[in-house]
């Protein structure tokens, strides 16, 4: 787009959070915040119990009012926006959860297209179509026609990542993905939270107790140290010995392994 | 919905459809004058052909005139209780949840038992039930908004209903004690527990039918959106459901339909927490076939108790059948249902 003057204004692609103080009521948990969400990348969010991360993921997303600052989405004021616009560019995925009623997980995803149908119609063959090409892209496509309640912790987690994808967004949030997972399908979700992000365009943003998902997922992370600060930047200029003893307050030593193909680096918390 | 749920959805349809239909022509021939199955027939072709006989117009008049209204409102009772209860169910994401967990029965008891009390007479006591009913609903979600300041949690509306409830259930029961024993007390008891026999005038059923479609018709409008709210507002919101306009939506036609009920019929507990719980285990979940098939139900449902309630020797109120039959298959509903569910 051109502006009058033919300078250009494009719009660079970008959620920005800007000056964010979110907390409850009258207290700020986290003040004077600031991160930038790029498609393609992956930002992960790390920190010690009670620093406000869910609270701040909360409130990035407009689920519970911000106490100050602002929320940009490719230059729109976000916090303004209508639910329904926000839902098409930015999805929620949640904890792997039980749901009240044993739906099958075909229409467990097919609510995910909620933001793209009318407030007094139903979803249509399109949407189911989408709800399918979610469902096999994510490599579930056999469990279209279980009963979500039926399923594993791992799987309802993955049901719960399509039913995100299929709001069709731009912008996908996970909280702690990985926390009721076994070790392999944590492992796997770091690698299809990267596959999302460098193959699909996504900016992917997940919240994660475990440090070595930073170096895993190559992206950017946030490490969210008490007091309302917070550190920003690559695995390796965020995940060093001194800051892990500030956010969680235990020695961790940062090595390199050699796995054969190369160095990976991986934080080792010393007893 | 895959090809074979929305099949399976179907078939409950139709099924549930022809139970409807079944219970209704018998309904037709039961009560004090017994007609057998091929009278009610050869009545209804005398009337659609103009054929009858003087003991056939006799007939007729007790069938168009007693028994059809009476069958008309069971079925606009039971779909009423029925669909108000599946949306609450969906709304506030529990299946053990009546339709008058806000606390509209109470209220609309209330409401009649102050008529009936003062003597205000038929249309005053229906009137005051149904308008004290959405009055209670009102009060609670006033108050639930006023304790969340402007966010009125589900947990924050359930305790509000509950205490509402008891509150006019005092007064209720202050008002049944300082009754006369002999006029006023078998009124009000029996307006508690539910009957079929005091309003059936084709005009008070067209009233009820036009306030049963400014209910239902928004709730099955809204019906797909029911399943986005189950899994929660902020899981709802983040995929763009207008969580606040949407729930009350649900909540304006769910006490709609609960209130009306109430005032033409007094309190009948069961259908509305049993019959959505049945219908989900036949045909699933999905409020798409759900809320369709949970009125059918409830209006088959309503009109088998009222053959009951009218078989029997002295007619019984509607809630101690409802109870008989509702308690024992609720059991079998658990013993046989996933138990995830609940």
């Amino acid at each position: 787009m051109k502006g009058p003057a033919g300078e250009a204004s494009e719009v660079v692609p970008c959620m920005s959070v800007r000056d964010a103080s979110v907390g409850y009521g009258s207290k700020r948990v986290l003040e004077h915040f600031n991160v930038d969400i790029v498609p393609g990348s992956v930002v992960c969010l790390l920190g010690p119990n009670g620093v406000g991360k869910t609270t701040l993921f909360k409130s990035i997303l407009g689920l519970q009012p911000m106490l100050g600052g602002s929320v940009t989405l490719d230059g729109e004021d976000a916090l303004k926006m209508p639910r329904r616009d926000f839902a098409r560019k930015v999805a929620y995925v949640p904890q792997a959860h039980q749901a009240p009623f044993a739906f099958y997980v075909r229409d467990v995803v097919a609510v995910g297209r909620s933001s793209h149908v009318g407030m007094f119609s139903r979803p249509g063959a399109a949407d189911y179509e989408i709800v399918e090409e979610v469902l096999d892209e994510l490599g579930i496509g056999k469990l279209a026609g279980r009963v979500y309640t039926e399923l594993s912790g791992g799987e309802r987690q993955m049901v719960l990542i399509a039913r995100a994808l299929a709001q069709q967004p731009e912008y996908l949030f996970m909280d702690e993905p990985t926390s009721n997972l076994d070790f392999g399908n944590q492992v796997s979700l770091v690698r299809l939270a990267k596959e999302l992000a460098h193959d699909r365009g996504l900016g992917v943003v997940m919240t994660t107790h475990n440090p070595n998902h930073l170096f895993m997922c190559e992206g950017t992370g946030v490490l969210i140290l008490p007091h309302s600060r917070y550190l920003y930047g690559t695995a390796d200029e965020i995940l060093t010995d001194g800051n892990m003893r500030e956010a969680y307050g235990i020695r961790v030593d940062i090595m390199d392994v050699d796995t054969g193909v190369g160095y990976e680096k991986t934080c080792v918390p010393v007893l | 919905m895959n090809v074979s749920a929305r099949l399976r959805g179907r078939i409950v349809r139709a099924a549930l459809i022809a139970v409807l239909i079944a219970s209704a022509l018998l309904s037709l021939g039961v009560g004090h004058y017994a007609m057998p199955l091929p009278e009610v027939f050869s009545v209804l072709w005398g009337t659609a052909t103009g054929t009858l006989d003087a003991r056939g117009q006799l007939s007729q008049s007790l069938l168009f005139q007693v028994r059809l209204p009476r069958i008309v409102l069971a079925m606009l009772v039971g779909a009423a209780l029925s669909a108000s209860g599946a949306s609450y169910q969906g709304i506030l994401k529990n299946p053990l949840v009546a339709p008058d967990i806000l606390g509209v029965s109470n209220g609309a008891s209330l409401g009649a038992v102050i008529a009936i009390f003062f003597g205000l007479g038929s249309i005053a006591t229906q009137g005051l039930a149904f308008a004290f009913g959405l009055l209670t609903v009102f009060l609670v979600v006033v108050a639930s908004k006023s304790i969340g300041r402007g966010n009125g949690t589900i947990i924050v509306m359930i305790l509000c209903g509950v205490v509402m409830s008891s509150l006019f259930s005092a007064f209720v029961s202050l008002l049944t004690y300082l009754a006369d024993s002999d006029t006023q007390l078998p009124e009000i008891t029996y307006w508690i527990m539910g009957s079929f026999a005091r309003t059936s005038s084709p005009q008070s059923i067209a009233a009820l039918f036009l306030i049963f479609c400014a209910g239902s018709i928004p709730l099955l409008c809204v019906r797909w959106r029911i399943n986005a709210l189950s899994f929660g507002d902020e899981e709802a919101s983040s995929m763009g459901v207008n969580v606040k306009r949407v729930r009350g939506i649900i909540v304006c036609c769910a006490t709609l339909l609960t209130s009306a009920s109430v005032s033409y019929c007094g309190v009948v507990g069961w259908v509305g927490l049993i019959i959505p719980h049945m219908v989900r285990l036949l045909s699933g979940p999905d409020y798409q076939s759900l809320l369709p098939n949970a009125m059918i139900g409830g209006a088959a449902f309503m009109v088998l108790v009222d053959i009951c309630a009218r078989a029997c020797p002295t007619a019984l109120p509607l809630s101690v059948v409802t109870a008989i039959i509702g308690a024992p298959l609720f059991l079998w509903v658990l013993f046989k249902g996933r138990k995830d569910w609940l």
